[in-house]
């Protein structure tokens, strides 16, 4: 007796979570924010830092105050985003961070919910590039993008949380400030806010 | 100028104390060009930056006997200076909110110490709000480390960290807004 | 110090003060500190006992004034952390721009140069 009402409770147990995961998907690993703390000892060794954390509170404060012509398509691309994180490291030189510190971002990109839709590898170098997508499991919603750039002197990882829509994102090119690709050469130093750490 | 080394200053300090007005004169000599500059920089007014500055001396003057040091004058100078001039700041009628417009856009580049540029700056710096102005003054006017600021303004240093962050980040911007790519 | 940093400096550097002001603070301290300034310091203390009433009344009307003013500095520091928040998606939205496109133009440049190991 006491064994069938133990499986009884079990199975209603499994149900209930069941149903809760169509529900909750961040609850069952579908969470598309990345812990990224632990890039930010990099910091110390970084000659240029851009650290942004923006959650849903604070993207819709700045909503309200991107009001310049030039905000318009950045205000669009933001407007159902549930958050922004971005960390930006340059080194004055190479192998100044450890592959196990990109391993700890991208082992988080390895569950079923993500999917590497680019990557551009080029191992002499030592550069590398993904980029990464979370979908809703009905394959269609974007819930969360993530970016991975490591290259010799610099990394970045951008994490977005919500409806990001990539086209648009790509399509800022030469908008906002943005440099068109012939220019990227010099896009570290147009970064808006790109600052040196403080001594 | 004339440069006063350290044992002279502690010996104007000491005499100050014992109510030496010569001395007095000579600390206020030392260090008037760093007060007044505190507070115009705070308040974009020479004329109230002077009343500020001559307000800081006298409390000066009436608590000689509690500075132990040189070393301490500065730091209660740069402290009293500060605080004086966010009283005056809150205690005033707000300004009309900074217009980069009233300072004429530059046309050429700029090289680093044209005056039409440090006023726009100046400007913008007057523009922030009373806690980030003074981070900003004492970092790049007194060229304080972080932790110097921090025990001055009496916040934590990561407080401090973070208000000079931001308002490096507001200034940036406003100044690429003015001046583009200066 | 970046580029930006060292303007600022410039800007900020220590502006002379004006003509005569260690006099002017000399004098001032002589006066507020003669017998007179005592005296004064007494007659004030005299009046202020009398128009006690009057003070507490202007007490009053300044905690009103003075929430207006606590309401008027909280929405500057609003407004200071709104245009901090839209400079940080800006950079943020550049930076994305930036390497989403870099990155599919170095997969196109591979697939270019060498079809068949398409990732």
């Amino acid at each position: 007796m006491k064994v069938t009402k133990g499986r009884s409770k079990s199975a209603a147990i499994l149900f209930g979570a069941l149903l809760m995961g169509a529900f909750v998907p961040a609850a069952f690993g579908q969470n598309p924010k990345l812990d990224i703390q632990n890039l930010e000892p990099l910091a110390k060794k970084a000659s240029e830092v851009v650290d942004v954390n923006l959650d849903g509170a604070l993207l819709r404060l700045a909503g309200k105050f991107m009001t310049d012509e030039d905000d318009r398509e950045g205000l669009e691309i933001i407007k159902n985003l549930k958050g922004i994180y971005v960390k930006n490291f340059e080194f004055a030189k190479p192998n100044e961070y450890s592959q196990a510190d990109v391993e700890a971002i991208r082992g988080q990109l390895q569950t079923p919910s993500w999917s590497r839709i680019v990557s551009a590898q080029n191992k002499p170098e030592g550069e590398t590039s993904e980029i990464y997508l979370m979908t809703a499991s009905d394959g269609g919603t974007v819930l969360g993008m993530a970016i991975i750039d490591a290259q010799p002197k610099e990394l970045t990882v951008v994490n977005i949380v919500g409806p990001i829509d990539m086209d648009k994102l790509s399509q800022l090119e030469g908008k906002m400030g943005i440099p068109r690709l012939g220019e990227v050469g010099k896009e570290s130093k147009k970064v808006e806010g790109h600052h040196e750490k403080s001594k | 100028m004339t440069t006063v080394t350290l044992p002279q200053r502690e010996e104007a300090l000491a005499r100050s104390v014992r109510g030496d007005a010569t001395a007095f004169a000579d600390l206020v000599q030392e260090h008037q060009s760093m007060v007044f500059s505190i507070a115009y920089h705070f308040l974009h007014d020479r004329g109230r930056a002077e009343e500020v500055a001559q307000d800081v001396f006298v409390r000066l003057y009436r608590h000689l006997d509690s500075i132990k040091s040189g070393d301490h004058l500065v730091f209660w100078l740069r402290k009293v200076a500060c605080r004086r001039s966010i009283d005056e700041v809150r205690k005033l009628p707000k300004a009309p909110p900074t217009s980069l417009e009233d300072v004429a856009e530059p046309v050429a580049e700029l090289p680093a110490t044209d005056p039409l540029l440090s006023r726009g700056l100046q400007r913008m710096v007057a523009s922030l709000t009373d806690d980030a102005r003074a981070v900003i003054i004492l970092r790049y006017q007194e060229e304080l480390e972080l932790a110097d600021i921090a025990e001055i303004l009496d916040i934590p240093v990561n407080t401090v960290k973070s208000r000079l962050q931001r308002s490096l980040e507001v200034l940036r911007e406003k100044f690429h807004r003015w001046a583009g790519d200066v | 110090m970046t580029p930006f940093e060292e303007k600022l400096r410039n800007a900020l550097r220590r502006e002379a003060a004006p003509e005569g002001f260690a006099e002017r603070v000399v004098a001032r301290t002589r006066r507020e500190t003669q017998p007179g300034a005592k005296a004064w310091w007494q007659f004030w203390a005299f009046v202020s006992a009398r128009v006690f009433r009057w003070a507490l009344a202007a007490a009053v009307v300044c905690v009103v004034i003075g929430g207006g003013l606590v309401q008027r500095h909280r929405q500057d520091r609003l407004r200071q952390e709104g245009e901090l928040a839209r400079v940080q998606v800006r950079q943020a939205l550049h930076i994305a721009s930036v390497k989403l496109n870099v990155t599919r133009k170095r997969v196109q440049e591979i697939n270019r140069e060498a079809p068949s190991s398409r990732l």
